[in-house]
């Protein structure tokens, strides 16, 4: 079937269901399967949705079907010296377009580089009545009608079948290198925003309990970077391990594994000493995000609160069975904000019902 | 239908004396913003001092189905602030403090009243600035940033308002006060942060943001290149894109806007090219010295006839200077001008400058461009003089066909300035029915009565299929009281 027909076919079968009232489960490659609230419903999948559709490296923009493979699409780019800004996670060494935009995940330089919704130029869309909508282009000065592109991202599917999507894409860093530092918590917090405001090209970071990792990225050199930051040489394979989770911190799934977003500072990460000592938490993104292993609702979510940012749980523990939610709903105010603008896409709540909160 | 005299008596009550403008004498200072074309004298004007009564306000305009229209410094060039004729005009300019500074973090609280370029003078002690700098940063409010969007010549490497905001507190028109986003990398739920920006105050009413600050970059270098040939210079842009250089500004002018500014302001443009760019390059000395030499070599092949280099502040801002002049040195070429605002894939850069020169010799009116050549939004400004017969129809004609060839380039109808309701027809040819119709839902789900600035940025299904897409109204639009969305 061509592109066009798959798209038609899911358009109509999603009228269909809208009819009935018949949940569906959306996925690509469900490579994050295990991402937001269990969502029954009858499976639909947009694997077959693959190709790019256009790419212009001097317009610096790709377009992809939803299914395309992140891993092809990388692949497409490097050859023309370009990447996906927002290096998403391959889980299990799957992932495509759609999942990205879906879950809204980036890789590990994102306080450099930008998130997915950062580099969202365009989305086609099924609704949640089965018809096929067009927001947003391939330019990035464009201020027409309201963001859906960007609402979509992070939306886990609630709001329409991701057919295809387009991004901002980057120039590849040629010169990357490693560096490691052993530091407290705080003094690496504190030494990332010295770099930082010397605008260093620091592209990533990582600390384990005991040591800094800074990842240095350029189109350039980064040679007098290395120099002035000193510390020994580490194995660049850390960001992509990192990336898809094969680092040994996140093989254990006999703990739940709660994701922290929180302000980036010394605060935080004084908050976490203990954890990171222990080896229970990690932080990446400049310390903007803690992974956490173990831990109960409360407990995580107060600490999150008190912090001034939120938590998720990002994977229950494999033995989990219970019911605790990906997140904690929001001021009600803002949850019927939320369920309303879920009911404007989709009116009879068949895309992936409760994935993200109750009734989302 | 004027304002119900139970609403205004009850504004009265909850506003100070200072908070509350209804006599029209005074009102009338508030009829536009920087679209001067549309007026409309609002009946009432409040200014709240803080969160607590913008959401009063709005309650109470729900209440008694009152619009509302919100507004900045007044400064939008699409009459996104146009008072509605029977509407409150909400003016934030009062609630104007910047709430904290945190430079470990490197963030600002402020207020949607305050001046977007007295947020960089405030973070300029920590070394730290607000990227986002349109042309009329030095007025122009951060609220009304947030509601367009608003980019500026940094953009193409730091990002639009979208990019810079971290959190924001906005008011429903039911009266609640609702923070999305937070002072961290990303936020939880739908990117309610990226639904608010660039929604013209139609969806909210902004109380407060947290903005991003970022580090003054260690080393600057700003370099003017001539050409003969247009579509040379639009080639240079392409290449510099294509090596891998994101320049931190990249701005072309053609050859009227060259000689209109270097009338102005002297600041040694070349007055025989036929278009200049206008490049700056930041960051680490090592990145920037690398840069430049890239940037002069792609210059140089693709025939620059001129390649200047500042060599210090005082030079570099006196590069810009001419740029940052344009508007009002191609102002006074005429008695009027209409500045458009459309976006195009770069690569047609040459091709669309092209048909906008053909248009101006069908509507027989000047024509002057200014671009912020690396993401490909252009700003024509159309001469014309409205005191003359038809000249200030032919303008809008002429703007409207520019903007149907933006869409037709594969771009959009604006690039930075927002829909208002200048650009309701241009909405017709760049999005269909059915894409129409899920705005309106979407708007419904946060203003059902449609009380939030009606008749902007969303046009009718009505309005569009009267255009048919080609016809154009001709005359000044029709005030915002007529069926709009």
């Amino acid at each position: 079937m061509s592109v066009e027909a798959v798209i038609n076919d899911l358009a109509q079968r999603l009228a269909e269901y809208k009819k009935q009232r018949q949940a569906v489960r959306i996925s690509g490659s469900d490579s994050k399967a295990f991402y937001g609230n269990r969502s029954i419903g009858k499976p639909l999948s947009a694997r077959m949705l693959t190709g790019i559709v256009a790419h212009e490296p001097s317009e610096l923009y790709i377009t992809a079907n939803a299914g395309e493979p992140l891993a092809a699409v990388d692949k497409l780019l490097a050859e023309r010296g370009q990447m996906l800004p927002f290096e998403p996670p391959r889980y299990n060494n799957a992932g495509t377009v759609g999942g990205a935009v879906a879950c809204g995940l980036a890789g590990p330089g994102k306080p450099r580089y930008g998130g997915v919704r950062d580099s969202i130029l365009g989305i086609r869309l099924i609704n949640g009545s089965g018809e096929v909508l067009n927001f947003g282009g391939q330019v990035m000065k464009n201020v027409a009608g309201y963001d859906i592109s960007r609402l979509n991202v992070g939306a886990l599917g609630g709001l329409g079948i991701i057919a295809e999507a387009t991004f901002k894409v980057s120039p590849r860093p040629l010169a990357v290198h490693t560096t490691i530092l052993e530091l407290t918590a705080e003094e690496a917090v504190s030494a990332i925003g010295g770099y930082l405001r010397r605008s260093m090209p620091v592209s990533a970071t990582f600390y384990d309990g005991r040591r800094l990792y800074i990842r240095l990225s350029s189109v350039n050199d980064v040679g007098r970077a290395r120099r002035t930051i000193g510390g020994d040489s580490g194995d660049g394979n850390l960001w992509e391990a990192l990336r898809d989770h094969r680092h040994a911190f996140f093989l254990d799934t006999d703990s739940p594994l709660w994701r922290f977003s929180v302000p980036a500072g010394g605060r935080t990460a004084a908050a976490f000493a203990e954890d990171l000592t222990a080896g229970r938490a990690v932080f990446e993104w400049n310390g903007g995000i803690y992974w956490r292993r173990g831990g109960t609702a409360t407990a995580m979510h107060e600490r999150a609160r008190i912090l001034g940012g939120f938590a998720c749980l990002f994977r229950r523990a494999r033995a989990q069975n219970d019911n605790t939610p990906f997140l904690q709903p929001p001021p009600p105010p803002l949850m019927r904000l939320h369920r309303r603008l879920k009911e404007s896409f989709d009116p009879a709540a068949i895309l992936n019902p409760g994935r993200l909160y109750p009734g989302c | 239908m004027p304002i119900p005299p139970a609403l205004s008596s009850a504004l009265r009550t909850l506003l100070p004396p200072e908070g509350l403008i209804d006599n029209p004498q005074e009102t009338v200072v508030y009829e536009c913003d920087g679209l001067t074309r549309y007026r409309q004298t609002p009946p009432i004007v409040v200014l709240p001092g803080e969160r607590e009564q913008v959401c009063k306000i709005l309650k109470l305009c729900k209440q008694h189905k009152t619009p509302l229209v919100a507004r900045g410094a007044g400064t939008g060039l699409s009459g996104g602030a146009l008072p509605h004729k029977d509407g409150v005009l909400l003016n934030l300019a009062r609630m104007n403090r910047i709430l904290a500074i945190d430079p470990e973090l490197r963030q600002a609280r402020v207020e949607p009243g305050v001046i977007n370029l007295s947020i960089s003078q405030a973070a300029q002690p920590h070394g730290l600035y607000y990227a986002p700098d349109p042309s009329s940063q030095s007025a122009c409010s951060i609220g009304g940033n947030i509601a367009e969007n608003a980019g500026g010549v940094h953009c193409l490497k730091y990002g639009l308002t979208v990019h810079n905001i971290l959190e924001l507190t906005f008011a429903t028109m039911d009266g609640d006060c609702i923070t999305v986003g937070g002072p961290c990398e990303d936020a939880a739920g739908y990117d309610l942060t990226a639904l608010l920006i660039g929604s013209e105050g139609m969806l909210g009413v902004v109380l407060e943001a947290v903005v991003k600050l970022l580090p003054r970059p260690p080393q600057t270098e700003v370099l003017l290149a001539a050409f003969a040939d247009l579509h040379c210079c639009a080639d240079a842009v392409a290449a510099v894109i294509a090596a891998g250089v994101i320049p931190a500004g990249l701005e072309m002018m053609d050859n009227p806007a060259i000689r209109a500014a270097e009338n102005f302001v002297h600041a040694g443009y070349p007055t025989d090219a036929a278009a200049i760019l206008i490049c700056e390059l930041d960051g680490h000395a090592d990145d920037v010295r690398q840069e430049l030499a890239q940037v002069r070599a792609i210059f140089d092949d693709n025939a620059a006839t001129a390649i200047i280099i500042a060599q210090d502040d005082e030079k570099r801002a006196a590069l810009w200077a001419g740029r940052k002049a344009a508007f009002p040195a191609i102002g006074c070429l005429a008695p009027d001008y209409y500045c458009m605002d459309g976006t195009i894939p770069r690569k047609c850069l040459a091709e669309v400058l092209k048909i906008i020169g053909a248009l101006a010799a069908k509507y027989q009116l000047g024509i002057a461009n200014v671009f912020h050549a690396g993401d490909g939004n252009l700003h024509p400004l159309i001469l014309y003089d409205a005191s003359n017969g038809d000249s200030l129809q032919r303008a809008e004609a002429f703007g409207n066909d520019i903007l149907r060839a933006c869409v037709t380039a594969g771009g959009t109808v604006t690039g930075e300035h927002g829909v208002g309701v200048e650009k309701l027809d241009a909405m017709c040819a760049q999005f269909p029915a059915a894409e129409l119709q899920q705005f309106f839902r979407v708007k419904s789900a946060f203003d059902p009565d449609s009380l939030l600035n009606p008749g902007k940025g969303i046009p009718t299904l009505s309005r569009c299929s009267e255009l048919g897409g080609m016809h154009i109204h001709n005359g000044v639009l029709p005030h915002a009281e007529l069926p709009r969305y």
